[in-house]
């Protein structure tokens, strides 16, 4: 996805590694969701520790968690992560977007 | 003005509704943005200058679909669709045609487009019809469109 420069790589819950690189950070999330910038380390959490894990049309998981942000105590924060093909066993995770919302997110219930 | 953090689900629908019962005619005299991620397929368009804006998706709304909402005043603030290219746009014929229209003066690829522009270039003009189509989309989405509007909003 672009630069490689990274803003972050982390594990999902899966032990896949998930990144999120510095042009899809400042080139998408922070150009559509500005009020996104302090909370780099929430987004990891929800990697990390989801509490709603969906599967969109596309394959994309929606991953989201409850009051993450303490100033937003119900508001879920959502973050969607398109995942390469398998190779070696393990997928790579890159980070679409990341936003809060009022709802969970829609999908497929992944187990 | 309401704490819309306190709000119930059902509260926060009723207010949604009445906060935005002028949203169509506050919109169109607001400045746009547009930003299309070409690569991840997201479109949003933005009304004004919000504060902290959320995402938001009714019953009745097509997956991908949310609405751009300002968490303080639940004003409806823009409208942001993922897989835009690709699932959403060839569902309505008249935003296809803007779309493709629009690719045709501004290149296939990201665009980060203000409105209204200065400028009477084809781009400008390409680029307002397409944010016209985009909110007569959201008004009348496809399965729903005996309504005037999504979930009466």
């Amino acid at each position: 996805m672009g630069s490689y420069h990274l803003v972050f790589s982390t594990l999902d819950r899966e032990g896949n590694e998930v990144r999120l690189t510095e042009s899809q950070w400042r080139g998408h999330v922070l150009r559509e969701h500005s009020e996104m910038e302090p909370y780099i380390e929430e987004i990891q959490l929800v990697i990390r520790d989801p509490e709603f894990v969906k599967r969109g049309d596309r394959g994309e998981l929606r991953l989201a968690r409850l009051g993450v942000i303490a100033s937003r105590p119900n508001r879920y924060l959502r973050v969607i992560i398109a995942y390469s093909d398998e190779i070696t066993g393990r997928r790579l995770g890159s980070v679409l977007t990341a936003h809060l919302s009022k709802v969970p997110p829609r999908g497929e219930d992944v187990i | 003005m309401i704490d819309t953090q306190t709000l119930t689900d059902e509260e926060f629908d009723q207010y949604l509704l009445k906060a935005n019962a002028d949203w169509k005619n506050r919109l169109f005299k607001e400045a746009r943005r547009i930003h299309y991620d070409y690569e991840s397929d997201i479109i949003q368009l933005k009304f004004g200058n919000p504060g902290f804006i959320i995402l938001h998706c009714l019953d009745n709304d097509p997956d991908g679909f949310e609405w751009v909402i300002e968490d303080e005043s639940l004003h409806i603030v823009g409208v942001e669709i993922f897989y835009f290219r690709q699932d959403y746009a060839p569902c309505y014929p008249k935003l296809q045609a803007a779309y493709d229209a629009l690719c045709r003066e501004s290149g296939i690829g990201d665009w980060f487009i203000d409105l209204p522009s200065q400028s009477q270039t084809g781009k400008a003009t390409a680029a307002t019809e397409f944010a016209d189509a985009l909110v007569e989309c959201a008004r009348n989405p496809v399965g729903n469109q005996e309504n005037t509007g999504t979930n009466s909003i």
